[in-house]
């Protein structure tokens, strides 16, 4: 019977969090916020169902199972929160643009609109997973930061005085406003 | 033989013997002496499967055997709550059985003392539950029957799911924290967890 609840718990949060992933920019973050919470909740009841079962030995037989499942929910709650991460960035496209190879250089207003999106996560998602989420989006950020960086020295080598360009722009300036935007984004 | 004969010779041997009715017979029968009704016989009325396609089946009533050349028709089948009534109370009487068993061994140990070398209170009340060897039956028949908690349940999430993919953000609801949910989880876990009492979840398990 247990095993029975844990497929159909496994089945129901696979299709959900299928969809959510699917369709999340079009539903918007707070349904992936939902999405993610509810996910929290069904293994919490899967922790109190184990712990509720009266028999030691059968309890000690179910925990693996249910211990691997616990695993599977938290994997599906991660992939939600990589598509908030994804809705976040989907409308900084331009500004991702300007990275290194203009003197925008719009790094300000990718960190701010970052931190936007995280103050209004960390109103709608569990704790737990929000420090998750605002890990995997610093992650992200530094991740396409670094790519730019790459792109931009790439390009600028096949100019003839190209390198220089590069080291017009405040690194020590970034790591700033990067470091700041998220302190200010977790207090 | 045509169909409407059948049915009426089964309606004929039914009404003929000295029992008021053939059936409740056998279904006591089938409880009570396995030994006389096939475990196969035992097995399909557990699982109300269909007795016509296993052909005719011969039962013992009242230490005569009648062949019942006629296509057999169900007996009853079992409902969800039957099954779960039924392994509740097979679970309390196997408890029971071992607490007695238990109990009084100990009573005559320390009344007779305990001698390792003629230890003889283990063998002073045997009890045998006759019936505990059905229980995986019962038990696959509550889980994995035609219409078994496994299937109930299934269809249950699938509704929800339906519910959830169709409704999409507008069940999406906001506690006064300001964290977002849906009512998904506790809609299917309210149905779970009462499916799982039978599992030794204990009464506790009404908490969640």
């Amino acid at each position: 019977m247990l095993a029975a609840i844990a497929g159909v718990v496994h089945g129901l949060v696979k299709a959900v969090v299928s969809d959510a992933i699917e369709n999340g920019g079009e539903y918007g973050w707070e349904y992936v916020c939902a999405v993610v919470n509810d996910c929290s909740q069904h293994t919490e009841s899967l922790d109190s169902l184990v712990g509720h079962i009266e028999s030691e030995a059968v309890r000690n037989r179910m925990e693996a199972m249910f211990e691997k499942l616990g695993g599977s929910i938290f994997e599906s709650a991660e992939k939600c929160c990589s598509e908030l991460i994804r809705i976040a960035f989907s409308c900084l496209d331009a500004h991702i643009a300007t990275l290194f190879v203009s003197q925008a250089h719009n790094l300000n207003i990718i960190v701010c609109t970052l931190v936007d999106y995280l103050s209004d996560y960390s109103a709608g998602i569990h704790d737990f997973y929000y420090v998750k989420l605002s890990s995997l989006l610093l992650q992200s950020l530094v991740t396409i930061y670094l790519q730019k960086l790459v792109a931009g020295l790439h390009k600028y080598d096949q100019q003839e005085y190209g390198t220089n360009r590069i080291s017009t722009f405040d690194f020590e300036d970034d790591r700033e406003q990067i470091v700041k935007g998220f302190q200010n984004a977790n207090r | 033989m045509g169909e409407g004969e059948r049915a009426s010779k089964a309606s004929e041997t039914a009404t003929s013997t000295a029992k008021p009715t053939l059936f409740y017979s056998i279904r006591v029968r089938a409880f009570f002496a396995r030994r006389r009704i096939s475990n196969l016989h035992m097995d399909s009325w557990l699982f109300g499967e269909d007795l016509k396609k296993k052909g005719g089946v011969s039962v013992s009533v009242d230490e005569e055997t009648i062949e019942l050349d006629l296509e057999p028709p169900v007996l009853f089948t079992l409902g969800m709550g039957d099954l779960r009534q039924f392994v509740q109370i097979m679970y309390m009487y196997q408890n029971a059985m071992l607490h007695f068993d238990s109990s009084y061994n100990q009573v005559i140990k320390s009344k007779i003392g305990f001698d390792p070398e003629n230890d003889i209170s283990n063998t002073l009340l045997n009890t045998t539950n006759k019936l505990w060897p059905y229980m995986p039956v019962v038990v696959d028949a509550y889980v994995d029957g035609e219409d078994g908690a496994r299937i109930q349940i299934q269809k249950m999430a699938q509704l929800a799911l339906e519910n959830q993919l169709a409704s999409h953000t507008s069940c999406v609801q906001r506690m006064s924290s300001g964290i977002f949910f849906t009512h998904t989880p506790s809609d299917v876990w309210e149905s779970l967890n009462a499916h799982a009492e039978i599992s030794g979840i204990g009464e506790n398990s009404n908490e969640r």
